[in-house]
């Protein structure tokens, strides 16, 4: 990484499904970790933590919406962190949520259940935010 | 300064909000743009969209209580949607389009929900 280096936050808000905003996230991305500046977090919210769903099954020859983000993760230090609040209100838990209410995981490898303390976080240290 | 910018209107889930009230409770309270249909955010007699939601003009009179003071509201959004002073919360502050853009010129972060 080059000292003028930037630490970025994407907060990805979109709902997967309504437009290539998914994939327009994950490009940037891609272009920002190869330019050599470092990505704090990926922070899915609202309708966006339904892309860490392992139920999606999408029509056959397409890619699952997660697999542009794990396979980023693949080659670099990417927290895909996934709002608690957001994704339980549309049935994504992990094991531990899972276990709670028990039911069955559906968050897909790779992700993470995190607070909105994350954002918090981001707010502080991260020198951009880029919404999407 | 960070700031959120509120331009789609209140749903059923408050979403926005919680982020920007869990901002402040670590200490990160944003200061606030309400433009466009997020201007309907101000609105005193705004109630929940759904019977088990939170009211969304309780919640937003909670803003002040996380230390959220800089609530901007742009005149020319409340104007379009038939909004006056009467109608919103007192600690929001009608600005002018010119004087938000200057705002957002200071902005550090900015978050667009």
């Amino acid at each position: 990484m080059t000292t003028d280096s930037l630490h970025y936050t994407l907060l990805i808000k979109s709902a997967p499904f309504d437009d290539e905003t998914n994939e327009t996230a994950a490009a940037f991305a891609a272009a920002v970790l190869a330019a050599g500046h470092k990505i704090d977090r990926v922070f899915f919210y609202q309708d966006a933590v339904l892309i860490a769903s392992n139920t999606l099954t999408p029509p056959q020859g397409q890619q699952p919406l997660h697999s542009h983000w794990t396979k980023l993760k693949e080659h670099y230090p990417l927290p895909l962190q996934v709002c608690i609040a957001n994704a339980l209100r549309r049935g994504i838990l992990d094991d531990s949520e899972a276990s709670r209410y028990d039911k069955i995981k559906t968050l897909c490898e790779g992700f993470e259940l995190c607070g909105l303390g994350e954002m918090a976080e981001a707010m502080k240290q991260s020198d951009r935010i880029i919404t999407f | 300064m960070n700031i959120v910018i509120l331009k789609s209107p209140p749903g059923s889930d408050l979403e926005s909000l919680e982020l920007v009230m869990a901002c402040a409770a670590f200490e990160q309270a944003p200061a606030m743009v309400l433009m466009e249909q997020g201007a309907l955010f101000a609105n005193k007699a705004s109630s929940a969209l759904r019977s088990d939601s939170k009211s969304i003009s309780k919640l937003f009179s909670a803003l002040p209580m996380y230390d959220c003071e800089q609530i901007y509201i742009c005149e020319d959004s409340m104007h379009s949607l038939g909004m006056t002073s009467e109608n919103i919360h007192g600690f929001c502050i009608p600005t002018s389009k010119d004087k938000l853009k200057a705002l957002l010129a200071t902005a550090k972060k900015t978050i667009v929900f």
